[in-house]
């Protein structure tokens, strides 16, 4: 298990250093610069001079060195147009981020498992065939649709709105939850599409195992074979599925919080986005990249744990 | 006493079942997977309305009737129309047209891209292989929809910036899939005989594995199809797709029209429900297509 868990830990480091060069890459790439952006009025003599500040005119190579250099040093850089540092606004927006994407995750394994466990209970029968069809369907449902009929049928029909203004889970926990409650709610939906197909399926890779018969054999209870023996087999795959859950929650929430007006991360990125903020959008990037690389190692591990097969390979 | 009776064997008769036509087999799948075959027909439909849409339509997407503002469906307008008093039947149609242009191209684009990434790595192998998967891991790694909206927001929204950036940063992760199913195709004994008769590492790669790809290739086009219109939405709904007067989709709900919904609420019903039923419909689709041509894949979420 150390081994494996060494390997693994070991391959965190070149990813993460191949991410960091695909999104310079991709900045790079991009017409204009963070000078261009700035000063969009101003003369080409001011224009070049805030290119010689931004030190814009060295070689890629070293930008790219200077850039990963203050990123290792824990300085996520400053806002183009608030001058703020990044890591300020980060940490300010990242609890609600964070709890936003903690409550969606939780509605989408017990939903999405449930939905799998009835399904693979009885394969094609009724039941199964008509929730494998609404688990595409919560795959196919566009978020920001979903959140719109959220928001705008209760206000018509029972004249219903949620708060108008954000407020923190610790301040004012019952506003806070009449926000974050619906949004996270819309946020699972495809999520637990892709739960309860991957469940469906496991479980009845599960059913199909020989310690399953045994277990009949023996004349343990059927809700006793189900759970004990075949429920948690089943779940394993379903852990790495919810690891791979973390780049869709952060995609989701740009939605989410736009819809719900949620001070959260994915409204700031999306602001700075929309204000052409570079550095920031550079380092948002990379800030959601090193998370969900580490949640897929965290999630590795605990494979590795839960079945010792895994540790081989 | 005991009577042992020697059952006369039966007269056997065996006719060999006649051969299908392959129209009759395709026929008889159809009909066996309804669901897809409806999904298909679902497709069709929204896809030829699209395509007819300077037909159907009354109105061009950009005509205003500025008599008739937010207005619910009638007579007049079939769908509605929006703040401006543009008919939402026009612009849902056209928007159909934003929709399929992006998922056709899109998935046609990265699954060449994967194709030619997935076979290059099988064939050449070693070094370029490790080198290759390293960096499908890290791209894996980055969250698809942030980069994809950042990458369109520095390129500047369009619709053919749209369609490059879905498709060549869905590339990676299926080249991933295609590199499996071609290594499981180049352990084969075919690929063996042709390479022992001396043929080249392009001709194994394009005579003999891609064939063999083609199940795969199909049932990820529809799946990536279905994705990309989706991306599209989003991004559009995000204001950084393609952009005005063009109807998309996801423009049409995006800004302030979620709060011109509480005044007229079928702002949101066509664009949304078209939307709905496409990706749905291809995503069944998918599924559909997947258990018939490849079940080595099912259960999978690619």
């Amino acid at each position: 298990m150390a081994g494996y868990a060494i390997r693994r830990f070991l391959l965190f480091f070149p990813t993460i250093l191949l991410v960091s060069i695909i999104v310079f890459t991709l900045l790079q790439l991009a017409p204009g610069d963070a000078a261009d952006i700035i000063g969009q009025d101003a003369s080409p003599a001011k224009v070049q001079a805030i290119r010689e500040q931004l030190h814009l005119n060295d070689p890629i190579p070293v930008q790219y060195l200077r850039w990963v250099g203050s990123l290792l040093r824990g300085d996520l850089g400053k806002s183009l147009f608030s001058g703020r540092p990044v890591i300020t606004d980060v940490l300010y927006r990242l609890p609600t981020t964070f709890e936003l994407g903690i409550m969606s995750m939780v509605f989408t394994a017990v939903i999405g498992s449930t939905i799998g466990i009835i399904s693979a209970a009885k394969p094609e029968g009724l039941a199964d065939q008509v929730l494998r069809t609404f688990a595409v369907l919560g795959l196919s449902l566009p978020v920001f649709w979903i959140g719109a009929i959220v928001l705008v049928v209760p206000a018509l029909k029972f004249g219903y709105s949620p708060p108008a203004y954000y407020e923190g889970l610790l301040s004012d926990p019952y506003t806070n939850l009449r926000i974050l409650v619906p949004a996270a709610m819309v946020l699972a939906l495809s999520g637990i599409g892709r739960i309860s197909r991957l469940m469906r399926a496991t479980m009845l890779d599960v059913m199909s195992q020989d310690y399953m018969r045994t277990a009949r054999a023996k004349g343990l209870k059927e809700t006793t074979v189900l759970f004990r023996h075949g429920l948690r087999n089943g779940l394993i795959p379903v852990v790495t599925l919810l690891g791979l859950e973390v780049p869709f929650l952060f995609g989701g929430s740009v939605i989410v919080e736009q819809i719900f007006h949620i001070p959260g991360m994915g409204n700031y990125l999306y602001d700075a986005i929309n204000k052409r903020d570079i550095y920031v959008a550079m380092d948002m990037n990379m800030f959601i990249a090193t998370i969900v690389l580490m949640s897929s190692l965290t999630v590795d591990l605990t494979y590795g744990l839960i079945d010792p097969r895994m540790r081989t390979r | 006493m005991m009577q042992q009776s020697v059952a006369e064997p039966a007269a056997v008769t065996f006719t060999m079942p006649a051969r299908k036509s392959r129209a009759q087999r395709i026929m008889r799948i159809l009909i066996r997977k309804r669901l897809m075959t409806f999904s298909f027909f679902i497709l069709i439909v929204i896809g030829l309305a699209s395509a007819l849409a300077p037909w159907i339509s009354p109105y061009s997407y950009v005509a205003t009737d500025t008599a008739n503002t937010l207005s619910s469906p009638t007579r007049l307008h079939w769908f509605g129309s929006d703040v401006v008093g543009a008919d939402t039947f026009a612009r849902t149609l056209y928007g159909g047209q934003v929709a399929f242009m992006v998922g056709g191209f899109a998935s046609v684009i990265s699954l060449g891209m994967a194709l030619a990434m997935g076979l290059t790595t099988v064939q050449i192998g070693g070094w370029f292989d490790i080198l290759l998967q390293r960096v499908v891991d890290a791209w894996l790694s980055l969250p698809f929809f942030v980069v994809v909206l950042t990458a369109v927001a520095m390129f500047g929204p369009g619709l053919w910036t749209v369609i490059l950036i879905l498709g060549v940063s869905r590339s990676f992760g299926l080249s991933r899939v295609i590199r499996g199913s071609a290594l499981r195709e180049q352990g084969m004994v075919y690929i063996e005989a042709a390479e022992s008769i001396g043929a080249t590492k392009l001709r194994i790669a394009l005579r003999h594995v891609l064939p063999n790809l083609l199940p795969v290739v199909i049932v990820l086009i529809t799946l990536v199809f279905a994705q990309s219109i989706l991306a599209e939405a989003f991004l559009s709904f995000l204001g950084w797709g393609v952009p005005p007067p063009k109807p998309s989709w996801g423009s049409m709900l995006s800004g302030q029209v979620i709060q011109y919904m509480y005044q007229q609420p079928w702002l949101g019903v066509f664009p949304g429900v078209a939307l709905t039923a496409t990706v749905w419909a291809a995503n069944l689709a998918g599924d559909g297509l997947r258990d018939i041509l490849d079940p080595r894949l099912r259960g999978q979420n690619v």
